[in-house]
């Protein structure tokens, strides 16, 4: 058993006493690295909240683009960088269209943790 | 700075400035960092050109710096006074000293300007800049300044020149930082393969600043006052400077303005092609934006390493590791149709 709150909301509710009660007081430097605090607070929850799903999308997503099972996805991530370098998917455009799918949805997984803004932006 | 220091480059800069008596009538350290440090020095010159009141720059290795990196204020001097010669709005370069028994460190003194460099607040506040077409058509202007040295130039000697074509020479360094890496970058490996499959051939090869963007030149309330961060100056295809400086990612948020988050692409072009009296192939920037946000990647990543490492604890270090993912992003939208 954990303790009540869980360490999600609890980042929660320490970013907002840092906003509300702290940011307004501060100014220049003092502001800037309390902003920065702020951010790094919203990564780590956002890290939270998705668990180890984003993980078991790129493994899952990597295992179809090599067509074979991927038990170790830096390895994995390797050969495909190393493929992508060599220039093997030049040519065959369904080949292409899968790595680009691939890149997509990894980036995307990313980008839900690093900066989701970028997401909403370019659905707009 | 203490007084034997004070009184020791007193002395020197009277000699240097060719004045009867240089008095230091103020020092105040602006900037310390692992690598380097900043003074502003308030002079007081009696006699020679300079007589009178001059508020200069002090830039100095920090007192921890390695000896390796000793060489790198005289390199410094060495650009700052080509590009000044050049014409280019930089902080007039004064003296060079590499002689350590004189400050203890090799040093350079320069002009002293005023102004913020800030980005987030240049593309915002218009009390900086008010005629920002001027400033767009201005940076162009500068830029071809840059531009005009040609190699070789025997002073710059340090800069490294190479055969292959500038894109080329980039890709390979890029690649050659990702193999030495931890972890691979599969969508800035897609990045670099397109910039291979759609390199430039090696065309004209001038000096390029390496960093021209909001962020690295000063404004006051009047315009630019001048521009600076000479430390990725290099010989590079011109249109890389144009790329990096119009990039998506160094608008500042301002995306509605892409010539660097102050102006339009076309003010910034004109002013270049004006001093220039080259004509920007426009078709070709595309190509040095993706390059841009590739570069700005690997740049991420090696500064987010330094955190990692244990190198240098730091927030923004371990911060700009997460910007990755959003130039990934950006990459692979600039190269998905071609």
């Amino acid at each position: 058993m954990r303790e009540q709150p869980t360490g999600e909301s609890l980042l929660q509710c320490a970013r907002d006493a840092l906003k509300n009660n702290v940011l307004p007081l501060l100014k220049g430097d003092a502001k800037r690295d309390v902003l920065m605090v702020m951010n790094a607070m919203s990564i780590v929850q956002r890290e939270l909240q998705l668990g180890t799903q984003p993980d078991e999308s790129e493994q899952q997503s990597l295992a179809v683009l090599l067509g074979e099972p991927v038990f170790d996805v830096a390895q994995a991530n390797r050969d495909l960088a190393n493929h992508i370098r060599s220039g093997l998917f030049d040519t065959d455009q369904a080949e292409r269209v899968a790595v680009f799918k691939h890149l997509r949805l990894v980036g995307q997984n990313r980008l839900h943790v690093s900066n989701p803004k970028v997401l909403q932006a370019s659905k707009s | 700075m203490n007084k034997n220091q004070q009184e020791s480059l007193a002395r020197f800069l009277a000699v240097e400035l060719a004045a009867n008596r240089v008095e230091i009538v103020n020092a105040a350290l602006l900037s310390g960092g692992a690598v380097q440090e900043n003074w502003a020095l308030e002079l007081q010159v009696v006699g020679g050109a300079h007589s009178g009141l001059l508020n200069t720059v002090l830039r100095c290795d920090s007192p921890t710096a390695g000896v390796a990196i000793s060489h790198g204020r005289a390199q410094e001097f060495a650009l700052l006074q080509t590009v000044f010669d050049a014409g280019v709005t930089v902080p007039q370069p004064l003296c060079l000293c590499t002689d350590n028994a004189v400050f203890g460190r090799p040093f350079f003194v320069m002009r002293r300007i005023g102004g913020t460099a800030a980005g987030h607040v240049l593309v915002k506040d218009t009390r900086y800049a008010p005629d920002r077409t001027e400033l767009a058509s201005r940076l162009g202007r500068e830029l071809a300044r840059i531009h005009s040295v040609k190699p070789p130039v025997e002073e710059l000697g340090f800069l490294q020149t190479y055969t292959d074509s500038p894109a080329q020479y980039r890709i390979n360094s890029h690649r050659a930082f990702l193999d030495q890496h931890h972890t691979a970058y599969p969508a800035l490996e897609w990045g670099l393969r397109w910039l291979e499959r759609h390199a430039p051939e090696r065309g004209l090869i001038m000096l390029a600043h390496g960093d021209f963007r909001t962020g690295n030149y000063m404004v006051d309330e009047h315009g630019l006052t001048g521009i600076l961060d000479w430390e990725f100056a290099g010989w590079s295809d011109p249109l890389e400077d144009i790329g990096w400086f119009c990039a998506k990612c160094w608008r500042f948020g301002r995306d509605d303005l892409q010539a660097g988050g102050i102006g339009l692409r076309e003010h910034f072009y004109l002013g270049y092609e004006a001093e220039s009296g080259r004509t920007i192939d426009r078709d070709q920037i595309h190509y040095w934006e993706v390059m841009a946000h590739v570069r700005w990647a690997i740049v991420a990543i090696e500064q987010a390493e330094r955190h990692c490492s244990g190198q240098e604890n730091s927030l923004l270090l371990a911060l700009t590791g997460h910007i990755v993912p959003e130039l990934e992003w950006e990459i692979l939208n600039m190269t998905e149709h071609n």
